[in-house]
């Protein structure tokens, strides 16, 4: 396997687990797997950076979670976004356009 | 945080085990699913699973990270924090030992008295408002000048007329209510049994704001003679008597020879203000005042009435007071009576309160001794500390992390301290409600207080807290290179200074205790062996009850002659007789007469004198061989005989102390007084018996014939025994065969109530004492603790000392020198401070002055030597100590 690591820009990973349990409730393998195949295997989540990152976006009650089975029967714990968190994925994308903005017309002139 | 981040701090709390399952399956997952995307991918399930668990990167290391995401963090980090505490205590076990010991005795002991204090003095009668509501005394202004009568001048209670007028006359109430309690009979079928019940106006419960429980109150029309016979009976005697059963309205109940129809139960544990423990049982019943009152009802003389008003809306005491002075008394009265009013709570107190308030005092005094011991307990250790600190910031701990650790420290040995505090407070208040006197109204529901076992914890805590930290004072200058001095305990001088001051602070507190410890032991000590004036050993005091219609017959002193004749011939009795209000039983009576030579003889020859002078005595009807019997000596003439009796000649006997103030010129036998309006001849003298308490001064009295005096009712039954008092059984037994009715109510033994007699004072006495040992221990240790670490700082200078020839009793005489100067200075303020403190205790006393030389100098004495002995001891280690050693490790 050759694929690229790139460590996750700080503070992207709250956004990118949001935007992976936006559409469906999804467990956190689930959500690995979701960034990888987006990014094209450029960003990979490290289960280290996952748990804890899930467990504060528990605590500020963007997530919730439900014990549910998987496709092949088996009992997962899955991530689902909460209203709150839907508000918060909302504030952070634009934050995020406008900061990339920004750094790409940074990047454009100098 | 939000509210869903704190549920589940607390489930990881509370519910570790399910969280970690939870965890460990969701990674097992996540481990499983990496697997078979592998395998899917072309690897050997083996190989995937490896490779997945590679990829992970470190199962347990995320672990951790998720449990520190969800995790309690500083619950955790407090644990480590106070394990390490304990650990660094563990390895000063003396001082640690010490440290919690003395916050546990000074918190246990203030909050044991506090709690009592505020259960007896403080906390509110459990009544809406209660504050509002007040007591009504009398006064009679003319009592106030009889030493035997002044007690009680200003709490005469309202007769039934003077309660009505008060009644339809004031407005400064809302409602006025007035009650007496009554020991009646309570007969069903065979069964006999003394209760106590209440005699309540039908106002009462409206003045309490209380509601009956079941059915109702009285009625207006029920408080009134002729009315139908009803009954309340209390909750308690509803659930023991009637088993709570709902029908009991309207049953009947038989009180002596008349039957009540139950008309309601009154509300669980009511009580008419705070009870003595000596009546611990609330009445069992209330019946109408002005329907059981009988010719009490019209009788403005008849004084016996409790009263308590509650304010109306608005209205202030004062204004309520110039209320009930402008209320007319009726013109039949002829006495001077006076009205007053009280807070009713503070009236049920006013004899517990100086008494209770000298103890909270004493211990708030020990407390701060406690505090000062702590403070000294860790100045001492910082001292000892500062190479340790200088060592963690060489090696690189900040500020912040020290100072978080010492605080952990102090509040670890707080907590201990505090902890063990408590159940030293719950131990000391259970034993001390056992000890206390009887007579201290509401210590049967004294509790522990929590309020004030936070503030003594604060009050600790935050003297642990403050020189706890004391070791940081010294941080921003103890640099890391401090480390490489060794002579660190040479920085510890301006604190050795401080240390002594607190010594002395500590003493100068300690004689303040011990000189009042003193003078309270030495009184106690001066009445317990006071001469009773008889011989109270093997003395039992029996009171008994006959039912109402016997007991207002004409002959009904023959029945108790003749239940004495009947408890005299039992075996293993030496004597009975009968006598009214014998000694120590709770106070007498009393009576007033004329001098032969004082009365003018009435015209037209009518029984009715003219009396120039009344003499007042305290007054009891005997039986024959009363004295002998008491042991109390015959000083001259006789002592009374069976033969004075109804129809024989009028005899009295006088006491020494009558006979010196009435006749002190002359024998008084033989001489004749005027008492109840006819003539009573002086017989004989008899030694002083005090009457209540040992302490009171002895006051005059007079003995009559039980047999001449149709007035006299409840004799007592004295009965000398030859050892083993009969048991109540018997002595029932031998009543019963005078008449069939007669009821034990009540057996006491005259040393048991001689002793009651000055519970009291030894009560305050153990208390004090108890507070100044403590304290007088206290104080020693912290000498004791002070000049060893001084010791123990300066060896090397001792070393040096001695190598240049010093020798060593020489050496300890200046190591002593320095605590003994503190200890001095603390003993010469303390004997100031006391000289003043204990004038507080001067109506406490009894001989003995509050400035007891022999007191100050014996507490001067005992810690002059204990201070030497506490510095003593430490500084002779010097004499073994190994010089060269010392100064070679230099």
């Amino acid at each position: 396997m050759t694929t690229q690591r790139r460590d996750m820009v700080q503070g992207t990973l709250d956004m990118l687990i949001l935007k992976s349990v936006s559409l469906a409730p999804m467990h956190a393998w689930g959500i690995t797997q979701r960034v990888g195949q987006i990014t094209d295997g450029v960003l990979q989540v490290n289960p280290g950076a996952l748990y804890p990152a899930l467990e504060r976006l528990q605590d500020r009650g963007w997530v919730a979670t439900d014990w549910d089975t998987t496709e092949n029967g088996r009992k997962a714990k899955y991530y689902r976004l909460t209203a709150r968190g839907r508000k918060q994925l909302g504030e952070e994308t634009d934050e995020w356009h406008r900061l990339s903005a920004a750094v790409n017309a940074v990047l454009r002139t100098t | 945080m939000h509210w869903s981040a704190i549920v589940r701090r607390l489930r990881t709390l509370f519910d570790r085990q399910a969280v970690e399952r939870e965890m460990d399956d969701e990674l097992q997952l996540h481990l499983e699913m990496s697997a078979r995307d592998l395998e899917r991918r072309g690897l050997a399930p083996l190989d995937a699973t490896r490779a997945a668990t590679i990829s992970f990167g470190g199962i347990e290391a995320t672990k951790e990270v998720y449990r520190d995401a969800r995790g309690v963090r500083i619950v955790e980090d407090l644990a480590q924090d106070v394990r390490y505490a304990v650990r660094t205590l563990r390895r000063r076990p003396v001082f640690a030992i010490v440290a919690t010991l003395t916050m546990a005795l000074g918190v246990g002991a203030a909050t044991s008295i506090y709690s009592i204090v505020d259960g007896v003095l403080f906390r509110p009668l459990p009544f809406a408002n209660a504050a509002r509501i007040v007591q009504i005394w009398q006064t009679y202004p003319d009592w106030k000048t009889d030493p035997i009568l002044a007690p009680n001048a200003d709490r005469i209670e309202l007769s039934l007329p003077e309660y009505r007028d008060l009644r339809n006359k004031t407005t400064a109430f809302s409602h006025i209510g007035v009650w007496a309690d009554v020991r009646e009979t309570l007969v069903d079928g065979d069964q006999r049994e003394r209760v106590m019940t209440t005699r309540a106006s039908a106002s009462l419960l409206d003045v309490l704001g209380v509601r009956p429980f079941v059915g109702r109150s009285f009625l207006p029309d029920e408080d009134r003679p002729g009315a139908a016979a009803v009954a309340m009976v209390s909750y308690e005697m509803w659930q023991t008597r009637y088993a709570g059963a709902r029908d009991v309205v309207g049953r009947t109940i038989h009180l002596d020879e008349r039957a009540y129809t139950i008309i309601g139960v009154l509300p669980p544990a009511l009580t008419l203000g705070r009870r003595a423990a000596l009546q611990r049982a609330a009445p069992a019943l209330w019946i109408p005042a002005g329907a059981n009152a009988g010719a009490d009802y019209e009788d403005r003389e008849s004084r016996n009435y409790n009263a308590i008003a509650r304010l109306a809306p608005g209205v202030t005491m004062e204004r309520a007071e110039q209320n009930v002075r402008a209320v007319p008394r009726d013109p039949s009265t002829t006495r001077k009576v006076e009205t007053r009013l009280v807070e009713w709570q503070r009236d049920q107190t006013r004899d517990a309160r100086r008494p209770l308030l000298l103890l909270l005092a004493g211990v708030a005094v020990l407390l701060l001794i406690a505090c000062v011991n702590v403070a000294t307990l860790l100045l001492g250790e910082a001292a000892a500390r500062e190479h340790e600190m200088a060592a963690r910031i060489a090696l690189g701990a900040g500020r912040r992390r020290i100072i978080r650790q010492l605080l952990t420290e102090s509040l670890t040995l707080a907590a201990l301290g505090g902890a063990l505090g408590v159940a030293v407070a719950w131990a000391g208040m259970r034993a001390l409600v056992a000890i206390a006197p009887v007579e201290i109204p509401g210590m049967s529901d004294v509790r522990l207080d929590g309020r004030v076992i936070v503030a003594a914890l604060l009050a600790v805590s935050v003297t642990g807290i403050v020189f706890g930290l004391a070791p940081t004072l010294t941080l921003s200058r103890t640099g890391p290179s401090s480390v490489f001095r060794r002579g660190a305990g040479q920085s510890a001088r301006g604190r050795g200074a401080m240390q002594r001051v607190m010594i002395a602070i500590e003493l100068a507190l300690s004689v303040v205790l011990l000189a009042g410890a003193g003078v309270l032991a030495r009184t106690f000590h001066n009445i317990s062996s006071r001469d009773p004036g008889f011989r109270p050993e093997h003395l039992i005091f029996m009171n008994s009850a006959l039912p109402r219609s016997l007991r207002d017959s004409i002959g009904v002193h023959r029945i108790y002659e003749d239940a004495a004749a009947r408890v005299a011939a039992l075996p293993g009795v030496a004597g009975a007789v009968i006598g009214t209000e014998p000694p120590f039983m709770g106070g007498s009576g009393s009576a007033s007469f004329a001098l032969e030579g004082e009365v003018l003889p009435a015209a037209g020859g009518s029984t009715d004198a003219t009396v120039v002078r009344r003499h007042r005595a305290h007054y009891h009807a005997v039986g024959p061989g009363y004295f002998a019997l008491f042991g109390v000596p015959l000083l001259a003439g006789r002592e009374l005989q069976s033969s004075d009796r109804w129809g024989a000649p009028n005899v009295v006997v006088v006491s020494a102390s009558l006979a010196r103030r009435d006749f002190p010129a002359e024998s008084p036998l033989g001489k004749r007084i005027r008492r109840a309006g006819v003539w009573w001849t002086i017989v004989g003298v008899v030694g002083d018996v005090p009457d209540e308490k040992l302490s009171h001064p002895i006051e005059p009295a007079i003995y009559s014939p039980f047999a001449q005096d149709g007035g006299a009712v409840g004799p007592t039954l004295i009965v000398r025994t030859n050892g083993a008092a009969p048991s109540t059984a018997v002595l029932q037994t031998a009543l019963r065969q005078a008449n069939a009715k007669f009821m034990v109510t009540a057996v006491y033994t005259s040393e048991g109530l001689i002793e009651q007699s000055f519970a009291d004072e030894r009560f305050r006495a153990m208390l004090m004492s108890m507070f100044a040992v403590l304290a007088a221990v206290l104080s020693t240790v912290g000498m004791y603790g002070v000049t060893a670490r001084a010791v123990a700082g300066r060896t090397r200078e001792v070393g040096i000392r001695i190598a240049l020839g010093a020798t060593t009793s020489s050496v300890v005489r200046t190591l002593m020198r320095q605590t003994m100067s503190g200890a001095a200075i603390g003993v010469a303020v303390g004997l100031g401070l006391a000289w003043f403190a204990t004038r507080a205790l001067a109506p406490f006393l009894f001989g003995v002055s509050a400035t007891d030389p022999f007191t100050f100098v014996g507490i001067t004495t005992l810690l002059g030597l204990t201070a030497a002995l506490a510095s003593w001891l430490p500084s002779r280690r010097v004499s073994r100590l190994d010089i060269t050693a010392e100064l070679r490790a230099e």
